[in-house]
């Protein structure tokens, strides 16, 4: 990675974000777990860089959570649950209930740690 | 091997390939290898399966792919195939795509050029100049 020592511009970290969460889906569906991988450690980057913005920067994914794929507005409302609860678990409740496959697995396992206290946000 | 199991394997693996270059071109934008690690190798489990169905040249119609990166790593694959075809769609790539896509048609072409791209292995992982 070329990010060393400085801060990619936040365009470029949502369009990171939204590749890594990309992979992250294509991985799921053709069960690769090296795609799947890439794509967790590339979203949990694009977060890092995100706050290392400041606590707006975030609001920077809310474009994502109308994204044509499913797992990336699920993901994209998973990191927005703290900026705006209501309308990231409306989403996330959306997509479980509706989505295709992946993403209703992926809404799923986001709601069920929110409900727990587990999700890291 | 012929009918609706063919057709229904090949069309399957056409997929997952779209998906394996989508993601290797991701990988080279972001400078992320390991993408580029992940995309590249599922584009190679895709065409050994492809080869074992003597079907490579169903990759052809992924040559007119709207998204660079699919086109790229599809010509990669076909260069042996149809060389005609395959070289004008990377020049064309390297002559006018906006994305790193044009950075991955030069390589290609250079390597086919020095008798190095065999249509076996499309992509190399590499960096890119730091932003």
């Amino acid at each position: 990675m070329s990010d060393e020592g400085q801060n990619p511009p936040l365009a470029l970290v949502v369009k990171r974000f939204k590749h890594a969460a990309i992979a992250l889906h294509y991985g799921y569906e053709d069960e690769d777990e090296a795609m799947q991988l890439a794509g967790i450690d590339g979203l949990n980057r694009a977060i890092e860089n995100l706050d290392a913005f400041g606590t707006e920067a975030r609001s920077a994914l809310i474009p994502l959570l109308e994204d044509s794929d499913q797992v990336v507005r699920a993901l994209a409302a998973r990191d927005l649950i703290k900026v705006m609860p209501e309308r990231a678990l409306a989403i996330l409740r959306n997509i479980y209930l509706a989505g295709p496959m992946q993403a209703r697995l992926v809404a799923s396992s986001i709601l069920e740690r929110h409900e727990r206290g587990e999700l890291k946000i | 091997m012929t009918g609706g199991n063919y057709d229904f394997a090949v069309r399957f693996l056409i997929e997952q390939f779209k998906r394996a270059a989508i993601v290797t071109h991701f990988g080279f934008e972001d400078e992320d290898r390991a993408m580029q690690r992940a995309g590249i190798g599922a584009a190679k489990r895709v065409v050994q399966g492809l080869d074992a169905f003597d079907a490579r040249l169903a990759l052809a119609p992924l040559l007119e792919d709207p998204d660079w990166g699919v086109r790229v790593s599809a010509a990669g694959y076909l260069v042996k195939a149809l060389p005609e075809r395959a070289l004008a769609v990377l020049k064309e790539i390297r002559d006018h795509c906006p994305t790193h896509a044009r950075i991955t048609a030069s390589h290609m072409l250079w390597n086919y050029e020095h008798g190095e791209l065999d249509g076996s292995a499309s992509h190399r992982i590499r960096d890119t100049p730091k932003i």
